[in-house]
């Protein structure tokens, strides 16, 4: 049996006796008397649960049944109702809270944002506050359709948003638009040039005419292979030179941080304090607005009211903590942190292998410099469209 | 030559319908030997924490078992539980 049920309509423990208890268990249910966990105590003696407005049928039947029934425990019900009609104002606090929690699922108190990579949370909330959806908002004022049509003037780099309203709760749903990309043309005339400066060790052309040469130092940018050929037939004809083009190259990388860094230690002072937001207005439940202590951290603790996902209240508990700090200075570099960096840098952007590397320390008062140089072999071939 | 009796099972039979639907017989659904449920039965004759006796229209049910109790009644319906031993039909 249903939990509510039984609360609202009163569950009732009765015991029966009688010589024959089984002839009122078939009359109460031919009489759709709903019986639940029927015990047997003795051979004369049952214990059954029923719904307390069935009692008066019961007792009928009992009289003509030749049983005797002696209620033993209520439970909800009459019990319930006579403990609210003593308790007047509790009966009347939550009447209160209950229009209060229906009227405030009739407005929109909470707005989240879903599907922005692009835009922030907080471009697209000014965006729907613009458009008429704001903390407060009545939600049958509101058309998903019209936000739509608003949202997209507003907001260009928008390809399609809604609104889902659900309780007090608005999801804005956004789509947004997508960059065009970049047309490739597959077989347009392109230069091999070379991605860096160095010297070139080994040239492995596969269509095009070799400009540089084995042992030729080049600069960044210099073509390697031309995309201009001769033919036989009409002067020159352009293709799509591609080549491998292997070079001796040399990098430096420098990490540049300050020499010395502000630590924070935390102390013992540590304070804490309160405010309540309805809607959007603050109230602060402290009298002094200033930091209370010289350094600390504030961290910031939101309290909603309602429960996650079903409904809002427009109110906000917010606990403010401040906890104390005394400030150290301390170096700021980690030489083998920075070495580790640098050469992971280094490695993400060869496109061959290092030969040879070294690092190099310098600084003074406020900066530590570290200097990484390198000797690396790789392939600086870069296919670009001719001019 | 079928007799009277026999004409709504012959029936039954030969449409494929299932006989608690067309004629009201008992139907019995034990789970795990912990529940038994009672359909279309014609009330209880014997009730205790080791025997409960159900009229069944044509013959009666025993169940025999410990603490057994009454879960739910009503004109159709009879789900009883505890630990069920077993059930004999007469």
């Amino acid at each position: 049996m249903g939990k509510i049920d039984e609360k609202i309509r009163g569950r009732l423990e009765v015991e029966v006796c009688g010589a024959y208890v089984e002839g009122l268990l078939n009359a109460a249910a031919m009489s759709a008397i709903a019986l639940w966990n029927v015990r047997s105590v003795d051979a004369c003696t049952v214990r059954l649960c029923m719904y307390e407005t069935d009692y008066p049928a019961l007792s009928a039947l009992g009289e003509k049944c030749m049983c005797e029934l002696k209620p033993i425990r209520l439970s909800g019900g009459s019990r319930d109702r006579k403990l609210l009609k003593r308790r007047r104002w509790l009966a009347v606090f939550l009447l209160l809270m209950g229009v209060l929690l229906f009227a405030s699922s009739l407005f929109i108190w909470e707005i989240d944002v879903v599907g922005n990579e692009q835009l922030t949370d907080g471009q697209v909330l000014r965006a729907l506050s613009r458009c008429g959806v704001d903390s407060g908002t009545c939600r049958y004022s509101v058309s998903a359709d019209l936000v739509r049509s608003q949202m997209l003037r507003e907001l260009p780099e928008l390809a399609w948003m809604t609104v889902n309203i659900s309780g007090s709760r608005a999801v804005a749903v956004v789509l947004e638009r997508q960059e065009k990309p970049e047309i490739y043309a597959e077989s347009a005339p392109a230069d091999v040039v070379a991605a860096r400066t160095g010297i070139v060790r080994r040239l492995s052309v596969e269509n095009g005419r070799p400009v540089a040469q084995r042992g030729q130092s080049v600069l960044a940018g210099e073509i390697l292979v031309s995309a201009e050929m001769d033919s036989l037939s009409n002067g020159s004809k352009y293709v799509r030179a591609k080549a491998s083009v292997l070079a001796d190259t040399w990098r430096e990388l420098s990490a540049v941080c300050p020499a010395q860094e502000e630590v924070k230690e935390p102390n013992r002072l540590s304070r804490s304090r309160f405010a309540v937001i309805f809607g959007k207005r603050r109230i602060n439940l402290y009298f002094d607005s200033g930091k209370a202590i010289d350094e600390c951290d504030k961290i910031i603790h939101e309290y909603k009211l309602g429960a996650e996902g079903l409904f809002a209240l427009p109110v906000t508990f917010v606990r403010e903590e401040l906890r104390g700090y005394d400030s150290q200075l301390k170096p700021a570099y980690d030489r083998q942190a920075l070495e580790r960096e640098l050469t992971a840098y280094l490695l993400a952007d060869v496109k061959g292998q290092v030969l040879e590397k070294s690092f190099t320390a310098a600084g003074g008062e406020s900066l530590y410099v570290l200097t990484l140089r390198c000797h690396c072999l790789e392939d600086i071939a870069r296919v670009t469209p001719s001019t | 030559m079928k007799s009277k009796k026999e004409l709504p099972l012959e029936l039954a039979e030969r449409l494929a319908l299932p006989e608690e639907a067309l004629l009201g017989a008992a139907k019995l659904t034990v789970t795990g030997g912990r529940q038994l449920l009672v359909e279309n039965h014609r009330g209880v004759m014997d009730y205790g924490q080791e025997r409960i006796v159900v009229s069944l229209g044509r013959g009666k049910l025993n169940i025999s078992g410990t603490a057994l109790v009454i879960q739910a009644m009503n004109r159709r319906e009879l789900l009883i539980s505890g630990r069920i031993q077993s059930v004999e039909w007469e």
